[in-house]
């Protein structure tokens, strides 16, 4: 399972030396993006976890990480309402997190 | 039978300030119609879509939708790129001011999952297409990208076009009205 594993999530262009670079970039700016989604989701910061889970969303296949997608689609869908459930909110973002620590190039 | 060049016109020869303005407007048009302007509020699209481009497109990204439209002005570009969903900012609103700037720029939406109204509205307001992220094709892009600079460039063609054809009937009827005199 996805989210339950620990091996790394290797880019599907880790063999690509024309986009190599551009992923090493990415999975350098992990850890940024991980303490942003834990501060937000802190913070019960629902527009900004939006726009978070919304970018990674469209971002991530473009790298080479298909995985993440469908975990950030599900985030974004949790926090689209005004009044979230948290549970939910924070299962995803758990979730987002521990396959965002595993990318790899 | 007269002949005219008017790509070789001699020093002080018949040119109208027309035809020059023309030429100066035609420069700048041909210096940007390989340029790209792409908005988006996520740094890592914009560092994708740029790799993707960049063999073949100058590629300017901005991450701060408001600063659009000065560079816009600034720069002549004619080939954006645009987000629907950039946090606070609509790209539907910006799509709008671009084309009320300038209806002859060409925008290409690229955007995540979004509602098929926002697709239509896109499509409605002027935008040449709408692709979406995930990025799985990204040679769709480059398709795409040079589908409006040809587009881009034929217009750029029809002007010179009639800027030169409208030189040589300045040229023509100066000559004939020296012609008359002497």
């Amino acid at each position: 399972m996805l989210a339950t594993s620990t091996a790394p999530i290797l880019s599907t262009f880790s063999d690509d030396p024309d986009m190599r670079e551009l992923v090493e970039m990415f999975v350098a700016e992990v850890p940024n993006k991980v303490n942003a989604f834990e501060t937000y989701a802190s913070a019960r910061n629902w527009p900004k976890l939006r726009q978070l889970s919304h970018q990674l969303k469209g971002s991530a296949g473009g790298y080479g990480f298909d995985a993440i997608s469908p975990l950030a689609l599900r985030l974004e869908i949790a926090v689209t309402p005004s009044q979230p459930n948290v549970q939910e909110v924070d299962a995803c973002i758990q979730q987002i997190v521990e396959v965002l620590r595993r990318l790899s190039v | 039978m007269l002949t005219f060049n008017v790509r070789k016109l001699p020093a002080g020869a018949c040119v109208d300030r027309t035809y020059l303005k023309g030429q100066n407007m035609m420069s700048k048009l041909l210096h940007t119609s390989r340029a790209v302007l792409h908005v988006d509020d996520d740094p890592d699209m914009l560092q994708l879509v740029a790799k993707y481009l960049s063999k073949d497109f100058q590629v300017h990204s901005i991450v701060d939708p408001t600063k659009a439209i000065d560079h816009l002005a600034r720069t002549g570009c004619r080939l954006v790129i645009l987000d629907i969903q950039m946090g606070e900012h609509n790209g539907l609103d910006l799509l709008r001011t671009i084309k009320r700037l300038d209806g002859g720029i060409l925008v290409v939406m690229l955007t995540g999952l979004v509602s098929l109204e926002s697709v239509l509205v896109s499509m409605r307001d002027g935008a040449e297409a709408c692709l979406f992220k995930p990025m799985n094709k990204p040679e769709e892009l480059v398709c795409t990208m040079e589908q409006c600079a040809e587009k881009v460039a034929r217009w750029h063609r029809s002007v010179n076009e009639l800027l030169v054809r409208r030189a040589s009937e300045s040229c023509k009827a100066e000559l004939q009205l020296a012609l008359m005199e002497n």
